[in-house]
């Protein structure tokens, strides 16, 4: 047994002492005269530099090359890494981990982006390297065919993850023939269609210095970095190609849609429906009033499933807000037979969410919460990178982050009701679920009529 | 043709020393306390690791202090549970917990203004045991599920446990950390309490604050609130077992899955070692990124199996080192095998290039640098030092033993240790398909 010392009173919890102000550190911005935005966060405090390469012409514009070109440009992000005239693959990623480096090139929806990170005495080298990569990719065919089966392989192996098949499958209901409903590596049929013509052919679209973003944090100073752009991509000329759509309006469609994994123990679930774009005004709103559906461990989403019904290991919910559309989705994963229970908790969670004010304690607690985290997001160079970027991406208010604790201490329980209401309706629900179809199918007619869909 | 690259030293200047400025000393009541100062945002992390782990539990009732990390992570004698979290979210802050075979870590992160409440609540989970019976009932079934979600319906998911049986048959580390979940369901309050007031006590724990913290307040602030816990003595550990000197066993897993896959495991030296540090670095000369001399013989120019990856993993009494070859629908894996036992064999006869080891130095030298870049790393490292070695300034200077493996000593390793009759396999194939 143990003994505390009588002089303090456990029960009781201490009182807070000041709060300290946040900001967002200061950054330079710079429009070179072809129109490439550069962004510069001066700190030395580790050797390292830390930069990103951003291009506005995402993942979405793989539809504008062909009918079926799901995958086109995740396919150009890994073959920039595999030749430039100079070097061939092998030796590119040779002199990249000899320096110690970090490369990393993705497409998302959104924007083509290349990563990398050294000790800042390699990063000139390292910069030069993967400016040539980016400007002048070989883009060989025999790493394009090697490229192409190896992906074949992965969608095989991805196929036994039902989180995947579920994510495809909720994207397919929610996105239905729109670019976004498509998965991000390809799917078997488009991967056959792609060429190397077409990859070279999104690549000379996507160096367009009017829709490009260079960042630089760390241990390099603006000149050092202004200097380097103007070196290696002033000579690029503008085009008049917009990376532009119209927003897409999606329409609702709730149902309950189930794809197979033989065998599956558990399911893995989505369930939502349509959401907002990414420009938004709303979006300081939408993020707290999620905070307090299912955003973090204390939320209603999680609470219920885990720690009142003990269905889950964890629950959340989300909102995905991309340039030209978004969604809304709540995820879980739980056992067979807990499917259509744990479907029908949600749904009542929903309901009362969107019926009832929260309470001012959880008001309360969620503006201390999201308030006091806000300093995490500035707290590694990767993620003040993200968010500068898209500061600018998403065309937000210079001050946007300076603002976001203030703004946050601002929004009332009526509001976040009213949010609520706007964004979410348990009427238009899908139920999207991988699993095993012939354990769940029966138990998930309790929760409407079931079609089964192949992702 | 290789391009010729040139060597560098390895000039230490470059790196603004020390990279992590502490103080460590010890309460009366045994608990060891580091701090280190870092304000670059107003915001604290307070670690408190536990040195108890799935090896400290007994063969027939396994999992119990993943179970413990569980309650505790949410439940204490003046927080009801529910009332945890709700309480730390609404000052501003979250936490998290893990357990391992040798530890259970529990992490706080805060607004630096609210130090003192999370000291009080991360205190009271050591002063005394608050778990209630429902809430024990209600984590049974949310292990059950974490279960089905890591190991049972995951592909490839139950490695671990088959591999640990395998590797560590006469040992603690026999059975995976989740435990056998089975035999956790029937487990009551009362077992579970006495697990705790064996280890859940000052002298056996290690208190890490990091971030923006004063060094004047502070101690007496931890003396407040821990300095008052009274610690129950020595600890009488269960028995670990015996190592094997020589393994051979290979077994064939049929899966949920679609591709083939094979995970081999050699019996390697614990972590407090130099063979640690050696091996850990050859093991960046064999599978970090895509020059790495695997990635490119076994996937890039080979074309045998679609991915690698060679890990070294070190607990506080033995360690492994884990090859996982992801394989393609047609090819046989065997042929991937092969080529790894040549390699291998080159390896330990010396025929490798120097560069080779310079290369690593360079990215263990970069990974140096970025790791401490977050409070709550900082002092999972500062912890994590503390309980393997006995000593968190390794935090600033374990870069130097790497930096100062020589090949010989590479060479030596592999000979010594990366040996056909050191290893298992467990070849994953996929089973009949509905």
């Amino acid at each position: 047994m143990k003994l505390d010392n009588l002089m303090l009173d456990r029960s009781i919890p201490p009182l807070a002492g000041k709060p300290k102000d946040v900001k967002f550190p200061d950054f330079k911005e710079v429009k070179t005269d072809n129109g490439i935005t550069i962004l510069v966060i001066e700190d030395n405090r580790l050797p390292l530099v830390s930069s990103s390469i951003v291009f506005k012409r995402g993942k979405y514009f793989d539809s504008y090359y062909g009918e079926d070109c799901a995958g086109l440009g995740s396919i150009m992000s890994e073959l920039i890494t595999l030749g430039t005239p100079r070097f061939n693959g092998e030796e590119l990623s040779e002199r990249i981990d000899y320096l110690g480096a970090d490369v990393n090139v993705s497409a998302n929806f959104d924007a083509f982006i290349v990563n990398f990170v050294s000790l800042s005495k390699n990063f000139s080298e390292l910069f030069d390297l993967v400016q040539e990569m980016i400007l002048q990719p070989v883009f060989d065919e025999k790493e394009f065919l090697r490229e192409k089966s190896k992906r074949l392989n992965e969608i095989i192996a991805y196929n036994d993850d039902c989180e995947y098949l579920s994510t495809l499958l909720f994207n397919k209901v929610i996105y239905d023939r729109t670019p976004y409903s498509l998965p991000l590596t390809g799917t078997n049929s488009s991967l056959r269609e792609l060429s190397v013509t077409k990859v070279k052919q999104l690549h000379s679209d996507l160096i367009n210095p009017g829709e490009m973003l260079i960042s630089f944090i760390g241990d390099i100073t603006a000149d050092e970095s202004i200097e380097k752009v103007e070196k290696y991509f002033s000579h690029l000329n503008r085009s008049d190609l917009k990376s532009e759509s119209e927003k897409i309006k999606l329409l609702p469609k709730a149902g309950v849609y189930l794809t197979n994994k033989g065998g599956a123990v558990q399911a893995s679930m989505k369930i939502g429906h349509r959401g907002i774009e990414k420009k938004s005004e709303d979006f300081l709103k939408i993020k707290f009033m999620n905070t307090i559906l299912g955003g973090s461990f204390t939320s209603r989403i999680n609470h219920n499933l885990r720690e009142v019904n003990g269905f889950t290991y964890g629950a959340r919910s989300f909102f995905i807000q991309r340039r030209y559309a978004g969604d809304f989705c709540i995820e879980t994963e739980v056992k067979n037979d807990l499917t259509a229970p744990a479907c029908e908790q949600v749904i009542k969670v929903l309901r009362e969410f969107t019926s009832e004010k929260i309470t001012e304690d959880e008001l309360e607690l969620t503006k201390n919460y999201i308030a006091g985290s806000f300093p995490l997001q500035l707290e590694t160079p990767q993620s003040i990178s993200t968010l500068l970027i898209n500061l600018r991406l998403f065309d937000m208010e210079k001050d946007f982050y300076d603002n976001y604790v203030t703004e946050t201490l601002k929004i009332t329980s009526e509001e976040v009701l009213e949010t609520a209401r706007k964004y979410i309706n348990p009427d238009e629900i899908s139920y999207c679920l991988a699993g095993d179809v012939e354990s769940i199918s029966g138990l998930m007619e309790q929760i409407g009529e079931v079609k089964i869909i192949q992702v | 043709m290789i391009h010729k690259l040139d060597v560098r030293d390895y000039d230490m200047t470059d790196v603004r020393k020390p990279m992590v400025e502490f103080r460590k000393y010890v309460l009366d009541n045994g608990l060891k306390v580091i701090l280190a100062r870092n304000n670059k945002i107003p915001s604290v992390v307070i670690n408190t690791t536990y040195k108890v782990g799935s090896k400290d539990e007994m063969p027939e009732v396994t999992g119990l202090a993943h179970l413990l990390e569980h309650l505790l992570f949410e439940e204490t004698a003046n927080t009801s549970s529910g009332e945890f979290d709700t309480l730390l979210q609404s000052r501003g802050g979250e936490s998290n917990a893990y357990t391992s075979n040798d530890i259970t870590n529990y992490f706080m992160l805060l607004p630096s203004n609210q130090l003192e409440f999370g000291l009080w609540l991360d205190s009271d989970r050591m002063a005394g045991f608050g778990v209630t019976s429902e809430s024990l009932e209600v984590q049974k079934k949310v292990i059950h599920e974490e279960k089905l979600l890591y190991c049972d319906n995951a592909p490839y998911g139950s490695v671990d446990e088959i591999s640990s049986k395998l590797l560590f048959p006469d040992c603690a580390y026999k059975w995976p950390v989740i435990g056998d979940v089975e035999n956790l369901m029937q487990l009551s309050l009362g077992e579970v309490e006495k697990f705790y007031s064996k280890y859940y006590s000052p002298s056996n724990a290690i208190l890490t604050i990091t971030g923006d913290i004063d060094y004047s307040t502070v101690p007496e602030l931890v003396n407040k609130y821990y300095g008052t816990i009274n610690s129950n003595g020595a600890i009488h550990r269960t028995e670990f077992g015996t190592l094997r000197q020589t393994l051979t066993l290979s077994e064939t897993v049929p899966d949920n899955v679609n591709l083939p896959s094979d995970f081999i495991f050699y019996l390697v030296p614990e972590k407090n070692t130099r063979e640690y540090i050696v091996g850990n670095l050859l093991s960046f000369i064999l599978s970090y990124g895509e020059s790495s001399l695997l990635y490119k013989e076994l996937v890039y120019k080979g074309d045998l199996v679609s991915d690698i990856d060679l890990t070294y993993h070190a607990l506080e009494k033995a360690g492994t080192m884990s090859l996982a070859l992801s394989g393609y629908a047609d090819k046989p894996i065997e042929k991937a095998v092969e080529k790894f036992d040549n390699i291998i064999g080159n390896i330990s006869a010396g025929y490798f290039e120097n560069s080779l080891i310079d290369k690593a130095k360079n990215q263990v030298m970069t990974m140096y640098c970025n790791r401490n870049i977050t409070l709550i790393s900082t002092a999972d490292q500062l912890a994590n030092y503390e309980f393997y070695f006995n000593d968190p300034e390794k935090i600033n200077t374990s870069i130097y033993d790497y930096l100062s493996v020589s090949k010989n000593e590479l060479t030596m390793f592999a000979k010594k240790f990366l040996r056909p009759d050191n290893r298992i396999r467990l070849s994953y194939i996929p089973k009949n398909k509905k």
